[in-house]
């Protein structure tokens, strides 16, 4: 990894006694978290990011004023629960007694189970905070070869077991959630063994890489060789390549690299009826429809992935981030829609509104000298006072650019002259790189919230250009009138950027956080919301999910967005693939039960008043 | 009255009518501060957005034999717009203030507004929102702009026919205060109606200032309601529907009542088929005689607005069927026939609520129960039981002294603003005249009065007749009468205004209230009439009796056009047909060969009266009209 990025640099393998490293109840490293100190003055704890150790001095106004939070209305996450007080196991004795015929690792422990029990929407770790998982798993296994996932799968097949296969853990969807009503024995199949570059093959620039791998240590990696795959998804220190095609994942350098149907060249899948892989590495094929397409996006419910082969490109040997602010939002869509027409995005370009864009202030950390704050001063007065911004409308695009120098000088003098048509001004590299720290940052701060009555998750979508400004406003105005309606009592934060551009359109990626303080029913009502907005988003002309996917979160758009017939045709794979439903997630094709389709799994738990 | 304002008297504490225009004004804004268009601007922006060029491509690749070329059609659309647009200036309101003011002053004694008006205009603040007043006259939309001024309202963009465009002093000056001009059918003229939809629906997403139009699309003569016309409503909600160009639009009905219309005498002579003068400025000159009369008082009832988006959206979802629009280009759009249906269904939603917010003034009482029986002289008791009206949730402005009941003061003090219509001395009667168009004129000009209330009590009125009519042995069939009563609200569906769909349940509603209000009494074997309760049920069953058989009478004409031999006949020619049975009732009235007193009364040569009977035999069959005629007989 180059040395500016802001995420962690520190090599990290995850352990398979994940509670080790990682939180068990919030997001990311343990010795990483943003807490307020004494002085109420926030801090950020470790060494692994860039941001780590210092303080940020707004934050806490931001915090007060902008989502109404009081620093003496605290609502903590309860202890760690014991294990007698978590579901009792379903224990399979057949499968059992194969299994440790086999030389498989595994684990029975009640903690190892609740940690793969979930994945990080709001109401998982609303659980996990103050309430108790119905059902987890009932035994984690660590395969680190093909063959022990053949193993395993055909094991659990012929016992009448379920698997759910276990990346890295940052779904949003519900997609880890197992199901209530599964009486069978639920294996938890983690990746995190297989987590090798199995070869890089430096003429076609191509590497073959086991699942398991997560995006940080599969870069840092190729990087040791002079190569990455720039796929980069916001979730990357902890999601795995898996996970990425099983969800249809984008990453954020997609511009110069692709997504990931676009870097998969080859994988292999070990499903119920038996291995599935293609006999050739080529470019492209016409050979039928491609069965690649059936696994990507399939999220856990044909088998598991065991392999990929991806395309890799050399090290870019610059990197630099920019930033330009427009004076207001619209402008800001303009500019990208002309970037996009013209095909030069840089390796990333994302437009964050003014609400994101005030926020990403409110992280800004200690202004090391008097003179840095001189200059911010400057700064701000000539943006407002001389060119006429209006602060309340300014929003800002961020930056990545990546390539040879003078490429990279040529790219930002053609981006900045574009932005100049549509009133940009350039912001400078500071800027650009805050946006991205952003993104990492939010998961944490989020957790920080919780502490605070805050709740907060975030949702995406993709839409075509001419309907981007109208969804974003329309979403915008849907959130806060549901929510008003809904009975929260405090003003809602809402905010959007659009984060991919494409040809025929672009990805739009909202935050929306409420503070829930005086609301029995928080988890209820903030489903309640969430759902009219996707309704909003449909009816504007977006999609059902650019990059989260579907799980079960969003089963119940399923017949809505693809047809009956679009559903027959997932299930007609299904049914012939897993006939005895092993991988039984339960993800993507709406259950019969709408209550089941709609209720989220924390729906019952009351907030503590 | 409670919860109401006088405009006139505001004023007046201000200081008058030109220091109130004087003042500096702050208007409420749209929370979203969308850059303020010049009208220039906007139609620069109509002329160059992505719907016009795509109509203007598609009319130039068309075959055909004209081949007009690019400069000609863009020239056309340049010709439409200008002849549409508005060109608002605040100047010229301030002036036309002035003087409209200074008018009213003189001919109106109140002029009251609603007092909660802001709440239900705060809305104006977050979404683009249209004004929907009831159209009784033209001072409906001077009044709206003017009460809007007094608040700091945006003054809204008006949708106006093209009657005016003739002069063009006055047409610059409706331009001038944000009217803008629609021809009265466009049918399928494709530039015309993508400028005409570009142009409102421009307005609406850039929510500077409420759109207002008409729904029932012209001024209605006899202040029943007219059907409401579905072309700017669904302009308006197409941008909604076609995936949410905007997220929300709201619609605020406004409820006008007048004691006494300016255009009294003009509807019913235009009713009676005397021409309808071409708006002239002479003839506006002329119109000043009127200026010397006094009016009465007017209400202006700004209603909670109506989320568009609750009543299509969360009522229906967002599925397939109504997201198909999204797999085309944002401007290229058309309803289907099931959203067309939405719509339809929306306008009378709103028609009703509209109807139903009306504050009603002692004149519409007193003419429903003077004309309950048709005598031309009258006793000053009033034939209602005024607890009836409460009931139906009416809204009463008493202006003189108490409520008192059949009080003689109460209805000679409310005639005094009608003394054109009536002696009242010795005895209340109608003015009569030997030229029998003449008494016609003055008794429909009575009626229009009468008719503000008709709404409100047409369905009690006809779930009791229904009741009484299927009643077997004396017993009250209550399916047999719902069955008569939808065949009923067929018949008059021109009449009235009753929202498709929901027969069943105004149905219910009325049954009910007839039950509770123990008009009717449920027996071992069934209904029965409770004779305690008489009088007010027969009120009930004798409100609508003249025009059951004004129908008839209608028909029975009607029926000796046709050519014995025909099944069902083919109206040819509308106009004529109707001024044809018009002639023939009015010659056998003339002869004196009919007694109109008892089979019908003077709305029988209303032209609305005969068009309405005609025009339904096309709506129901023909077939079933036999049937109506046994009916009611």
């Amino acid at each position: 990894m180059s040395s500016n990025d802001p995420r962690a640099a520190k090599q990290t393998i995850i352990p398979k006694r994940r509670q080790d490293l990682l939180k068990w109840n919030g997001w990311g490293y343990k010795d990483s978290k943003f807490q307020f100190d004494g002085q109420s003055m926030c801090e950020v704890t470790g060494d692994r990011y860039k941001i780590s150790g210092q303080k940020l001095p707004l934050l806490k106004d931001w915090f007060i004023g902008v989502i109404g939070a009081s620093m003496e209305r605290k609502s903590l996450a309860q202890p760690e629960l014991s294990a007698d007080q978590l579901p009792k196991a379903i224990i399979n004795e057949q499968f059992l007694i194969s299994l440790k015929k086999t030389s498989i690792s595994y684990s029975e422990d009640a903690h190892d189970r609740l940690f793969r029990a979930h994945g990080h929407t709001m109401d998982e770790l609303f659980i996990l905070r103050y309430g108790k998982f119905e059902r987890i798993p009932d035994i984690v296994v660590w395969p680190e070869s093909q063959e022990q996932v053949e193993q395993i799968v055909s094991l659990a097949s012929e016992n009448n077991c379920a698997v759910i296969p276990y990346g890295g853990g940052t779904s949003v969807t519900w997609a880890l959630l197992c199901p209530k009503n599964e009486n069978r024995m639920i294996i938890s199949l983690d990746t995190c063994m297989l987590n090798k570059i199995l070869w890089i093959d430096e003429n076609n620039l191509t590497a073959r890489i086991q699942s398991g791998i997560n995006g940080q240590e599969l870069e840092r990696q190729l990087g040791e060789k002079g190569y990455c795959t720039g796929h980069e998804p916001d979730s990357m220190e902890f999601s795995t390549l898996g996970g990425w095609v099983a969800t249809r994942a984008s990453g954020m350098k997609k511009n110069q690299y692709g997504n990931i149907e676009d870097l998969l060249v080859h994988l292999t899948i070990v499903t119920p009826k038996g291995t599935l892989s293609k006999n050739c590495l080529v470019p492209r094929i016409s050979n039928g429809p491609d069965i690649h397409h059936f696994v990507l996006g399939s999220e856990g419910t044909l088998g598991v992935i065991v392999d990929a082969t991806l395309k890799i490109r050399p090290l870019p040997k610059c990197r630099k981030y920019g930033s330009v602010a427009f004076p207001t939002f619209e402008d800001g869509v303009k500019f990208m829609r002309e970037v996009a027409r013209l095909k030069c995005a840089p390796a990333s370009i994302r437009l964050l509104d003014n609400e994101q864009f005030s926020f990403g202030q409110a992280l800004k950390s200690e202004t090391s000298s008097m003179l840095q704050s001189f200059v911010d001063g400057l700064k701000k007065f000539y943006v407002t006072k001389i060119k006429g911004f209006e602060p309340s409308q300014i929003c800002a695009a961020t930056l990545v650019f990546e390539g040879d120098k003078e490429d990279v000088l040529a790219h930002e003098n053609k981006i900045y002259s574009i932005a100049k048509q549509f009133n940009g001004l350039p912001a400078g590299e500071e800027n650009g790189e805050k946006g991205y720290m952003l993104t990492f940052a939010i998961a944490y701060l989020r957790d920080l919230g919780f502490d605070y009555y805050v709740i907060a998750e975030s949702f995406e979508t993709s839409a075509p250009w001419d309907r981007v400004s109208d969804l974003i406003k329309n979403v915008k105005k849907c959130l806060e009138r549901t929510s008003k309606n809904a009975g929260v009592q405090y003003p809602i934060y809402s905010s959007a950027r659009v984060t991919q551009v494409y040809d025929a359109g672009a990805c739009i990626y909202f935050y929306f956080a409420i503070n829930y303080y005086g609301l029995s029913d928080p988890v209820k009502i903030y489903n309640e919301i969430e759902a009219a907005a996707r309704d909003e988003i449909i009816a504007s002309g977006g999609s059902l999910s650019h990059h989260h996917g579907v799980g079960k979160i969003r089963r119940r758009w399923m017949n809505q967005t693809i047809g009956e017939h679009g559903i027959g045709m997932i299930k007609a794979v299904k049914d012939y693939i897993d006939p005895k439903n092993v991988f039984a997630s339960g993800n993507i094709i709406p259950s019969e039960n709408a209550d089941e389709n709609e209720q989220s799994p924390a729906q019952h738990i009351k907030a503590k008043l | 009255m409670e919860g109401f304002s006088d405009l006139l008297e505001e004023i007046r504490h201000q200081g008058g009518p030109l220091l109130w225009l004087m003042q500096k004004k702050q208007f409420m804004e749209n929370v979203e501060k969308k850059p303020k268009r010049s009208p220039d601007q906007i139609k620069r922006d109509v002329l160059n957005s992505d719907r016009l060029r795509h109509v203007i491509s598609k009319i130039l690749e068309k075959p055909s034999d004209s081949k007009p070329d690019r400069i000609e059609v863009e020239a056309e659309a340049k010709k439409i717009i200008d002849e549409m647009a508005h060109d608002f200036d605040l100047k010229y309101v301030r002036l036309l203030g002035f003087i409209l003011i200074k008018v009213f002053s003189s001919i109106y004694k109140h002029i009251f507004y609603n007092s909660d008006i802001m709440d239900n205009m705060s809305i104006l603040k977050h979404y683009p929102t249209v004004l929907l007043p009831l159209h009784r006259s033209y001072m409906d939309f001077l009044l709206i702009s003017i009460v809007c001024y007094h608040k700091n309202l945006q003054l809204p963009t008006i949708a106006a026919g093209q009657d005016f465009l003739s002069m063009s002093f006055i047409s610059k000056m409706i331009r001038h205060c944000g009217g803008f001009f629609i021809r009265r059918s466009f049918g399928s003229d494709e530039l015309y109606w993508a400028i005409f939809r570009e142009y409102v629906q421009q307005h609406l997403s850039n929510c500077d200032r409420p759109l207002e139009f008409f729904i029932e699309g012209t001024r209605s003569r006899t202040s029943k309601s007219l059907q409401p016309k579905l072309g700017m409503l669904s302009t308006c909600a197409e941008l909604f529907m076609r995936g949410h160009r905007c997220q929300d639009i709201y619609f605020v009905p406004i409820s006008l009542t007048y004691e006494r219309l300016l255009e009294e005498t003009l509807y019913s002579n235009e009713l009676l088929g005397i021409p309808k003068p071409k708006e002239s400025v002479s003839g506006l000159v002329k119109a000043r005689t009127i200026l010397n009369q006094s009016y009465g008082s007017i209400f202006v009832n700004f209603s909670r607005p109506i989320s568009l988006r609750e009543i299509l959206f969360l009522t229906n979802g967002p599925s397939p069927s109504n997201s198909s629009n999204l797999l085309n280009p944002s401007f290229i759009f058309e309803l289907n026939k099931d959203q067309f249906k939405q719509i339809e269904s929306f306008s009378y939603l709103i028609l009703i609520r509209m109807l139903h917010n009306q504050i009603i003034q002692p004149i519409s009482i007193i003419c429903t129960c003077l004309l309950l029986r048709n005598r031309s002289k009258f006793n000053s008791k009033l034939e209602i039981n005024l607890n009836t009206l409460v009931e139906q949730r009416v809204r009463v402005y008493w202006p003189v002294g108490a409520q008192a009941n059949s009080s003689t003061t109460l209805v000679l003090e409310n005639l005094k603003t009608h003394q054109n219509l009536f002696h009242l001395d010795p005895l209340i009667a109608l003015r009569q005249s030997e030229d029998l168009f003449e008494s016609a004129s003055t008794y429909i000009a009575l009626c229009s009065y009468k008719n503000q209330l008709v709404n409100f009590l047409v369905r009690a009125s006809f779930v009791s007749i229904s009741l009484v009519l299927s009643s077997i042995d004396d017993e009250l069939n209550r399916n047999q009468a719902f069955n008569i009563y939808t065949f009923m609200t067929r018949v008059f569906s021109k009449e009235f205004i009753f929202r498709p769909g929901d027969e069943a349940r105004d149905f219910d509603d009325s049954f009910k209230y007839v039950i509770n209000t123990s008009l009717l009494v449920e027996r071992d074997h069934g209904l029965e009439i409770n004779l305690f309760n008489a009088k007010k049920f027969i009120f009930f069953i004798v409100l609508f009796e003249k025009m059951f058989k004004n129908y008839a009478k209608i028909y029975s004409v009607l029926a000796r056009l046709i050519p014995p031999d025909q099944n069902k006949f083919i109206i040819e020619d509308d106009k004529s047909i109707v001024k044809e049975i018009q002639t023939r009732i009015f010659n056998e009235m003339k002869s004196g060969s009919i007694k109109n007193d008892v089979l019908f009364d003077f709305e029988v040569l209303s032209l609305s009266t005969i068009g309405n009977a005609v025009s339904v035999l096309s709506l129901i069959g023909a077939a079933e009209t036999k049937n109506s005629l046994q009916m009611d007989y």
